[in-house]
C-alpha cells in the first residue's frame, strides 16, 4: 500500500501537473531538465505515474490525482461551488415541498441532484468547463 | 449540427468506454475478441475520427458530444454517499411539517464528505 504523501515523488508530481496543464513534451523536458534520452525519460515518467496511480491512461491519471488531492482542484475550478450549491439547494427545496410526487420519488430526484452537483464540480476542474 | 457528428463503430465505442473505465489493453482486447496489437488500430481510427492525437482531448470531446455520459462514470463511493445524504434529507424534511427550507450547507457538507472519502481510498492494483 502506498503512503499518500510519498505516492509520487516531486519530479513525478511536477510531470503530472505540467501534463494536466497541457504543456507539450518539449516544454516538460525543459522544465524537468531532461537533457538526454528524452523520449525514454518521458516514457519512464508516464509508466511510473500510471503504475503508481494504477491507471491505464492520462484521463484516469488526472481523475485519480484529483481524488487523492495530489492535484488541487481549487487551482483549476472554473465554477463557483457556493453559487452552484445555492442553485441546487433551491431546486431541492422545491422538490421537497412539491405535493405532486411521493417521498420515494423525492428521494430519488434528490439523489440524482446530488450526483449532478458532484459531476458538475468534478468536470469543472477536470475538463475546465463551466457547463 | 452535422459538423460535430462523429460516427463510431461498436468496437470503437466499447473501446472508448472500457478505456475510461480504466480497463487495461489485455482485458479490452479479450472483451472485444481482438488481439492486443489490434487495439493500436482502433486507437488510430478513433484519433482520426476525432481529429486529435491527444487522448485526453479525445475523451473530453466524446463526453461533450454525448458519446460518453458523465453519469456512467460516477465513482461507486460517490453514489453510496449520495444515497445516504438523499435518505437523510428526506428524513429531516419529514420531521419538519411546514415551510421546510433546505440548507446549502448540507450540499457543501456532502461535497466535503465525498472529497475526504475519495482521498482516503486505497489504490488497488490495475
Amino acid at each position: 500500500m502506498h503512503t499518500l504523501s510519498k505516492l509520487l515523488n516531486d519530479k513525478e508530481l511536477t510531470y503530472l501537473s505540467l501534463t494536466f496543464q497541457g504543456l507539450d513534451k518539449e516544454a516538460i523536458a525543459k522544465e524537468l531538465q531532461f537533457n538526454d534520452n528524452k523520449s525514454k525519460r518521458h516514457s519512464y515518467m508516464k509508466n511510473r505515474i500510471f503504475d503508481k496511480l494504477s491507471v491505464n491512461n492520462w484521463h484516469n491519471a488526472f481523475r485519480r490525482a484529483f481524488n487523492l488531492q495530489l492535484l488541487d482542484r481549487q487551482d483549476f475550478l472554473v465554477i463557483d461551488i457556493q453559487k452552484e450549491a445555492s442553485t441546487i439547494s433551491t431546486k431541492i427545496t422545491e422538490i421537497l415541498n412539491s405535493t405532486e410526487i411521493d417521498d420515494k420519488e423525492k428521494e430519488l430526484v434528490i439523489y440524482l441532484a446530488l450526483l449532478s452537483f458532484q459531476i458538475k464540480i468534478e468536470y469543472s476542474y477536470l475538463f475546465k468547463e463551466k457547463e | 449540427m452535422t459538423g460535430n457528428l462523429i460516427t463510431l463503430s461498436n468496437t470503437e465505442k466499447y473501446f472508448l468506454r472500457l478505456s475510461v473505465l480504466n480497463f487495461d489493453d489485455q482485458y479490452i482486447a479479450d472483451f472485444l475478441s481482438l488481439r492486443k496489437e489490434d487495439l493500436s488500430y482502433v486507437r488510430g481510427t478513433l484519433k482520426k475520427k476525432f481529429k486529435t492525437k491527444d487522448w485526453v482531448a479525445l475523451i473530453r470531446q466524446a463526453f461533450k458530444l454525448g458519446i460518453l455520459k458523465k453519469q456512467d462514470y460516477v465513482d461507486s463511493t460517490v453514489e453510496k454517499i449520495a444515497l445516504g445524504y438523499a435518505s437523510k434529507i428526506i428524513k429531516d424534511f419529514k420531521n419538519i411539517s411546514y415551510g421546510y427550507k433546505f440548507s446549502q450547507d448540507t450540499l457543501l457538507d456532502f461535497d466535503n464528505t465525498v472529497t475526504s472519502t475519495l482521498k482516503q481510498m486505497i489504490i488497488t492494483s490495475k
